[in-house]
Order: C-alpha cells, then structure tokens, then sequence
C-alpha cells in the first residue's frame, strides 16, 4: 500500500513537470493556434539563466535560512522570467508574427528553426555536457508514514500550481485576458470590435514564455542540471498534454498533466517500465477516438 | 561503388546527394499524402516501415533488391491505407495527431521487435542504392507526381482538401479519395524508406520517430506545398545546407537555423510556389497533344497556386 | 522567381566544383588522419573528448619532434575533424571523403554507435581503414578495416561478473538500464542472462530511455523488492538523476551500486549527482586519471587546455591515435592503407590506459579489442577510486 502511495506521490510529481511547460504551450495554441516549438527551448533558456544567476552568484548549496533560500529562489525566478519574457517579446515579433494565421504548419516549421539555432547556440555557450546548477531550496525530505517527497518537487507542484492560478487570474479576471479569450474564439470578431490582435498576440507569447522560465527555473533546481537538448523530452510529453486537454480550460492542462504523470508512474511500476513512453501516445490516440474535442472540449472541434 | 554519372565529383559530395535525393523521396510521398487534405506527421514511421520490410527480404531471404523494395512500397502503401482508414471520419487536425501518434506506436513496436533487432536496430543490409539508382527512381516519382497533379485523381484530391462537401456534391467519393492518395503516399515513403535502409546499411527505431517525421514536414513545407517541384527543392535545399556551412565547424547548425526560419519568414508560402518554368514550352505541349487526352488551357501550370 | 533559381543552381555548382580537392601530392612525411565524430548534437560531449585526446595525442608527439618509423622515416602528423551531428548519413559522407583523399591514411571515430554501425560497412566498401573510439554496438560480421579500442561488453562483463560474484557474493541484483543505448542495454541483458550460470537472482529489471528525466517510478518497485545490489546503466545526464531520486526515495543507503564502462569515474558524474556515487562499484578500462603514471599525470595536465575535464572518452582518442602511430611504425608508409590495415590488424601495444591488441586476419577479420584490461574499482572521490581487482 505504501509502494502504491509512493507511486501515486512520484506520478502527481512528474505529472507537474510536464505541466508546467504545458501550460504555456497550451497557452499559445489556443490563443493563436499556432504551435510554437521553440517553446522547450524558451524553456531550457530558463534553466540556464538560473546556473548563470546562481553560480554567478556564488551561492551556497546548503545551509540558508527557509526564509533566505525562498527569496533567493523568487529573485532567480524574477531574472530569468524577465529573461525569457525578452526572449518571447523578440521571438513573437520576428517569427511568430509575420507566419501565424497563415498555415497551420508555417509558424511550426519557422519556430523549428528557432528550436534548432537555440539548442546548438547553448551547446557552444555552455558546451555539449549538462552543467550543474546548484538547488538553492535546502533539501528535505517529508515523510509521510514511509511515503517520500523533497521539498524541491513540492516546490516545482507548487510553481505548476502557481503558473496555473496565475493564467487562469489573466484569462478571466484582466480586461486583457478578455481580449485574449476573445482573440481565441472568433479572431475577427475581436478585430472587429476593437481588440488589438497584435498586441494580444505578443502578450500571450510573452506570458506563456515568461512561464517557459519559471519552468525552466524549477525545473532546472529539481533535476540540478541544465541540458542543451533538456527541452526535447518535455516539448514533446508537453505538447501531448496540450492536445489531450483541449482548448477549453487552461486548469485542463494541469489535470492532462498530473493524469499522465500518474498513468505513466502506474504502467511503470505496476506493468512493465518499457511500456512507459507508449502511455502517453496511448492516452492520445485514447481520447482522439472517444473525445476528439479534447478531454475538456475545446472551442471548436 | 561505382557512380558512372559522377566519377568526377567528389565522394563526399556524391553521398550528401544520395542522402538529398532519398529525403526528396520522402517528401514527395509526403506531398501525395497531403495533397487530399491530410496531414501526415508519421512519414519517417511509414518509411521505416517500408524499409525494415525490405531490408529484412534482402538481408534474411536473400530477395532480390527490385523485389525486396517493391515488398517495401506495398507494405507501406498498406499500412498508410489502414492509418487512412482510421482517421477517416476524424476533423483535420485530430486526424494529424492521430498519425502522430500511429508513428510513435510504430517505433514502439519496432523497438520491442527482436526479430528485426529491436532497440540495436536491424543491421548487416547489403548495399544496393546507388545514385544511378535513387535519382531515376526521385525522376519516375516526380513524373508520376506531375502526372498526378493533371490527372483526375488529382483534381479530385485538391477538391476533397479545398472543400470537402463541395466535392461530394460533385459526386467524388472523399473517402476512397483520401484513402487512396494518403496510401500512395505512403507507399513512396516505402521506397524510399527501403532505398535508405539499403544504403545507410542500418535500420533503427530511433530513425523513425516524430523528430524525423518534422523534418520531412519542415522540407516539405519549406520548399512549398503547393506544386510537386517544392518538397524536392525543399528536400535538397535543405540536406545540402548543413554541408555548405561546414566551413564553421561548430556553429553550422546555429546558422542553419536562422537561414531556415528567415526564408520561411520571407516565403511564407514556400519557396516554390509554381513550376518554376512558367508557361509551357512548346515541346510539352507538343507532347501532351500527343497523349490525346483533352488539356485544359496553357494556365494549368502557372496557376496551381492559391489555396 | 526563374532567376533565383538559375542563380542558385549556378551557386551550387560553383560550390561543387570548388569542393573538388585539390589533389595533393602525397607527402610521406606528413601522417594524415581524418577524425569523424560527433562535435554538435546530443552525442556532442562524446564525441568532442575523443577528438581532443586524438588532438591531445598528435601534439605529444609533434612536440617531440615527431616519430620515427621502424625503417628510418621520420614523420609528424596532421589532423582533420568532421562533424558528424548524430546523422548517420553524415557519418558515411566523411569517410567517403576521408577514403577520397590520397593523404589521409586512415579515419578515426567515431565515438557515437550512430556513426560508427554507419560507418564499419563502408569502411569495408572504400577500403580505409578505421578505429573508433568509444562505440560498443555489436558487429554481425566485421569486415577488414574497421577496428575499435573500446572494450565492449561480451569481452568485459564476463570477467566482472565472475570477480564480482567473488569478492561480494551478490543474491538479489536489480538492474535498471537504457534501453535506448546499445552498450548499456546489452550488459543489462547480458547480467540478465548470466544469472543462473554464476548463482545470483535477477529480482527487478527496469528499463527507461534516453532523455528521461524521471526515474521515481521505477525506483520506487526496486525499492519494493529491496535488493542488495542495483546496477544502473545510464549514461551521465540520466545516471546522476538516477542516483538524487535515489537518495531521495531513500534508496541510496540501502543498496550497493555497480555499473560498467567506467562511467561512475567521470567527474562530471560525480558533481551531477553531488558525490553520492561514492562508494559505488565499476568495472573499467584501467584508465585512472590520478595516476601516478608520468603519461597520464601529462596528459591530465595538458588536457586542461581544453573547457571540458577528460574521460574515458579522450583517453579512447588518445588510444586511438597511440595505435594507429605503432601501426604506422611497422608498417613504414604514411599513405599505403593495405600496408597500414595489416600492421594495425597485429596491433600489440601497451597504450594509455592498459592494452591493446588486434587480431585480425583478411580471412577471418575481428576489429575488437582483444586485450583490454579491465578493472574493478570502487569510487572514492571525484577523480579518485580505490582498486579491488
């Protein structure tokens, strides 16, 4: 039963890292359509604006304060979401914005070449090994009668679980979000009553790339280490995520997030660990049969 | 190996156009496969397919190479027949994901086979693709494209993905439609898929994943989608590039990117967008008087643009 | 529209043409090796150590003055890189224009089982000779000209077994492993398969691919089944997140670690996993880095011209480069590839890190390393282990 706790515990926390990149993919799909695949690599810049930050730094590995290491931690976090927020501004305004609305597929292949430029820019910067970046939240390991957590995957559930209040407070609750579900829906109709699509378009890019960061930072101190090629394996689980949740609801992303986690941590341990990537590719093709419209359904289908 | 066109040019040279010439195949089964409205994102699984199939009837059945590759085209023009069949009734862009997800099925699969070697891949394939035979093949497939694109099947596929309830209106049968032409395309990306096996002399699941199905869309779309001259420019422009740009020898692949995404920016519609040779010259023409079939006005090939 | 076109296709042609080489007159003083490996892309780490220990290695030697051959001639050598970016194909287009060029003797690389399951057939079809450094794939049937310094599994984890068993007699092993990596799954399954015949039991065998980041869910099953010993066959990224989950499922206290290829001697391990490798078990090619051996202490001091720390992967290039050198003395020539491939198949050298030694007759041709030395060895530090066997 414990095993089977600690499963469930290992699944929730897995499932949030891959929702924590989701959500801004999501983000940007459902706004503008558009997959932006430079996304993971938005990302990765996160993960790598925090070891220059904290090696730079000097930063003590261990021995701050609870209260010295969390704001040591939100001030990484501001930096490289300040960061990766530049870099989402740049990327929207040169890629993104003169392909989206065009083909489905153009705006794809164009953030592609983006991908590829930034995955081997960081691999000369910071040559071809991961690099270590040191965890500035003191390690800690809860037990719960025999069931384990660190206080840094809390951490990165807590960043998944922050990212998404913190959209769903810009959807619903910012005149801007308006805009931004309006855009979504029926792009002409906004044009026409007013709403600048530009500006909602660089906004969105920016939001989902500024939370690129945050991810990329909390993710970056959970696995200590920052990678070249760190976003591939979550660009593609993530995107996963973002097709199965549909187009809806932006806490639907979290779910398909911590549903697949938890369903691969399962399959893995209860079944066979070979089959641990085929889970994913079975939950799509699950609900592309029985729930073409997304798990949460979508605006359109 | 012999190469009796090109015993002057340098070896190197000669493999980055083999390799240039087999993407051009892919690609180009890929642009049969869309031209009916699909999207396919499995193409790398659908030429693995074809080319485990043909590398297996070579390497352990002794099959003879024509036979073993068309072995190969069938069972990718098959297996592209049952992915078309399932995401027949689906919305285009599910049907997308769907064959997104039919191709990792496929690299599981292969990986979990170890017969044809599992996760080591499937290895010792004798060499039999030379250039003499990969671009006579990429030539017989462009024809066979050009002679789509005026074919009835192809104006039928272009109505099935400019309009699908018009075309029905009209009395084409969508569904075999799209099954026909998605399969076609797949069994191209066999032959190429077999064509590379017996080059690359190794075959692995890890070949065949998502990664490489983008690539054969970023050729695809690149060059252009709209006339069958863009995915093989596309193909070529992009496998030679890398080799070009071998004079930074780390950076190459940075510059690569920003070259690709730029053009993309600035041909936003691809870099082909009509047959390059604008009107007809007369000499063809002359030759389709020839075929007596009844040709539609000398605007067919300058106007195939415009989706 | 047209213009472009012509003017790209006349672009290309000029490219082509200009790429013809000119044909150098071969030089027999000059000794030409051709390196193709992986300098970008995800085997970048590799394949960049192994080019800089074989650049490593030429520098020795060129600063020495250069070598003499067993017949008198004096030569130095020369170096060209290829980058072959994870691609096969671009593998088989740097031998090709390695075998096309009249000076280069022989290529060597790469380290990546991408390139080097490419590149062992044609090496065969254009008759270069090369030795890679550092691929464990299996060979169905070798050809002439392809050799490797690695020391593969079939030949090593045998005997580390069979010592293993000795020196801790293991009962419950569990095993999680790559499965996307030939070399670690191989001696996965090779552990697997050994285990009725040398008397442990195989109670967990979990598997996960390259690029995972997220291993609790296996660990957590191994811990279910609480077994003595774990091996963990990864390579550097997914290992040392192996070991921190470990640590922090509690794992780490209550089982032993092994593993093969000497990856656990990588310094790059040791700070990715922040030292809890310590205590752990490998078997390796006998290469130790704090050595008191003058050639590896200068080796290690000339090394940190590069960015990067040496591994098993510089000392393969360094190897590499140290046989084809002896293959070159006995044979006498800079340029005859049949004369240098029948030396290089006779190969009996005492190298960097332990032996080497070919043997490999036209009509029955095996590439691999049939002397290695392989050790076992406990990790005790970052760059220090202490030897058992």
């Amino acid at each position: 039963m414990e095993q089977f706790v600690q499963q469930l515990v290992n699944g929730i926390m897995a499932g949030s890292t891959y929702a924590v990149v989701a959500l801004g993919f999501g983000l940007v799909f459902s706004v503008m359509r558009v997959v932006n695949l430079a996304h993971p690599e938005i990302f990765m810049i996160g993960a790598y604006v925090a070891f220059v930050v904290i090696t730079g730094l000097k930063v003590p590995g261990q021995g701050l304060g609870v209260l010295a290491a969390v704001a040591l931690f939100v001030g990484v976090l501001l930096v490289a979401m300040l960061a990766t927020g530049v870099a989402g501004l740049v990327l929207e305004r040169l890629v993104i914005r003169p392909t989206r609305g065009t083909y489905i597929l153009t705006p794809f292949i164009a953030t592609a070449g983006v991908s590829i430029a930034l995955q081997n820019t960081a691999q000369r910067l910071f040559g071809p090994d991961p690099v270590r970046v040191p965890s500035v939240i003191p390690p800690h390991t809860f037990m719960l009668s025999g069931v384990r957590v660190t206080s840094m995957q809390l951490t990165t559930f807590l960043t998944a679980v922050a990212i998404m209040l913190a959209l769903r407070y810009y959807v619903h609750s910012t005149r801007w979000g308006r805009a931004t579900r309006a855009v979504a829906e029926k792009p002409d109709v906004a044009a026409a009553c007013g709403v600048n699509v530009n500006l909602v378009s660089q906004l969105t890019v920016s939001i989902a790339s500024i939370m690129a960061g945050a991810a990329g930072v909390a993710l970056g101190l959970l696995y200590t280490s920052a990678a070249p090629f760190m976003g591939l394996l979550f660009g593609l689980k993530s995107f996963i995520c973002m097709l199965v949740a549909g187009n809806r609801h932006i806490e639907a992303i979290m779910a398909v997030g911590l549903l697949l986690g938890v369903v691969e941590a399962m399959v893995t341990g209860y079944v066979s660990s070979n089959l641990r990537d085929a889970v994913a590719f079975a939950l799509l093709l699950a609900v592309l049969f029985f729930r073409p419209q997304g798990l949460f359904g979508s605006y359109e289908v | 190996m012999s190469n009796s066109l090109l015993a002057h040019l340098p070896a190197f040279w000669v493999v980055t156009l083999i390799t240039a010439g087999l993407n051009a195949i892919i690609t180009m089964g890929l642009y049969f496969s869309n031209s009916a409205g699909a999207l396919s994102a499995c193409h790398a699984a659908l030429a693995g397919v074809g080319a485990y199939v043909a590398a297996v009837l070579t390497t352990n059945f002794d099959w003879p190479f024509p036979v073993a590759l068309l072995a190969g085209t069938v069972t990718g023009f098959a297996t592209g027949m049952l992915l078309a069949l399932v995401t027949l009734r689906m919305n285009e862009l599910v049907a997308g994901l769907t064959t997104l997800a039919f191709g990792e099925t496929i690299v599981i699969i292969a990986f979990n086979l170890d017969y044809i070697g599992g996760a080591n891949g499937f290895i010792g394939i004798p060499l039999q693709t030379t250039f003499d035979a990969v671009y006579p093949l990429l030539a017989l497939v462009v024809f066979a494209a050009w002679r789509f694109d005026r074919s009835r099947l192809g104006y039928a596929a272009r109505a099935c993905r400019d309009n699908p309830h018009a075309a029905a209106a009209m009395g084409i049968n969508v569904p075999r439609v799209k099954t026909l032409v998605f399969a076609l395309g797949s069994g191209i990306a066999g032959l190429g898929g077999g064509l590379r096996a017996h080059y690359v002399l190794v075959q692995n699941p890890d070949d065949m994943g998502f990664f490489f199905s983008i690539n054969y869309l970023i050729f695809w779309v690149f060059g252009g989608s709209y006339t069958f001259w863009g995915p093989v420019f596309g193909a070529m422009f992009l496998t030679v590039l890398p080799e070009l740009l071998r004079f930074s020898l780390y950076d190459r692949f940075i510059i690569y990117g920003v070259i690709l995404t730029a053009i993309v920016i600035v041909r936003l519609q691809g870099v082909i967008t009509r047959v390059p040779l604008g009107r007809r010259p007369a000499f063809v023409a002359w030759l389709s008087r020839l075929w007596r079939r009844p040709v539609p006005s000398a605007s067919l090939g300058q106007s195939q643009g415009g989706r | 529209m047209q213009r472009w076109l012509i003017g790209f296709g006349i672009g290309m042609l000029t490219l082509t043409l200009a790429g013809r080489d000119a044909r150098l007159a071969a030089d027999e003083r000059v000794v030409h090796f051709f390196q193709v490996n992986a300098l970008t892309g995800q085997s970048g780490s590799y394949g960049t150590r192994s080019i800089h220990g074989v650049e490593l290695a030429a520098k020795h030697i060129n600063d020495a003055g250069g070598f003499t051959d067993t017949c008198g001639n004096k030569y130095t050598i020369k170096l060209s890189v290829w980058d072959m970016a994870n691609s096969r194909e671009q593998a088989i287009a740097g031998l090709r224009k390695a075998a096309d060029d009249p000076t280069v003797l022989a290529a060597l690389g790469s380290t990546p089982s991408t390139g080097f399951a490419a590149m062992e057939p044609v090496a065969g079809q254009v008759k270069t000779p090369i030795i890679a450094t550092g691929s464990a794939v299996p060979i169905k049937k070798w050809n002439p000209y392809a050799f490797r310094v690695t020391i593969a599994t079939p030949v090593a984890a045998p005997y580390f077994l069979k010592q293993f068993k000795e020196m801790f007699h293991p009962k419950r092993v569990a095993i999680i492993y790559d499965i996307t990596q030939d070399a670690q799954r191989a001696e996965a399954e090779l552990i697997r398969d050994l285990a009725s015949e040398i008397g442990y039991e195989i109670v967990a065998f979990e598997a996960f691919r390259a690029n995972d980041t997220d291993f609790r869910a296996q660990l957590t099953t191994i811990k279910g089944i609480s077994p003595e010993w774990l091996g963990v066959y990864a390579a550097v990224p997914e290992g040392s997140k192996i070991i921190n989950q470990m640590d922090e499922l509690g794992l780490l206290g209550k089982v032993n670690i092994f593993t093969g290829y000497g990856v656990f001697q990588d310094p790059t391990y040791w700070d990715l996993s922040n030292g809890k490798i310590k205590g752990a078990v490998n078997w390796a090619v006998a290469f130790n880095l704090a050595s008191s051996d003058p050639l590896m202490q200068k080796v290690v001091a000339d090394y940190k011209s590069f960015p990067e720390e040496p591994t098993i992967y510089s000392v393969y290039g360094y190897q590499a480069l140290q046989v084809a050198v002896d293959a070159v003395k006995r044979a006498c020539t800079a340029t005859d590839r049949e004369k240098f491939r029948d030396a290089l198949a006779e190969t009996k050298l005492e190298a960097l890190a332990g032996s080497v030694a070919f043997h490999s007759p036209r009509s029955e041709p095996n590439g691999e390393n049939q002397a290695g030395s392989v050790i076992i060895s406990r990790i005790t530090g970052r760059d220090s282990y202490e030897l058992l066997e």
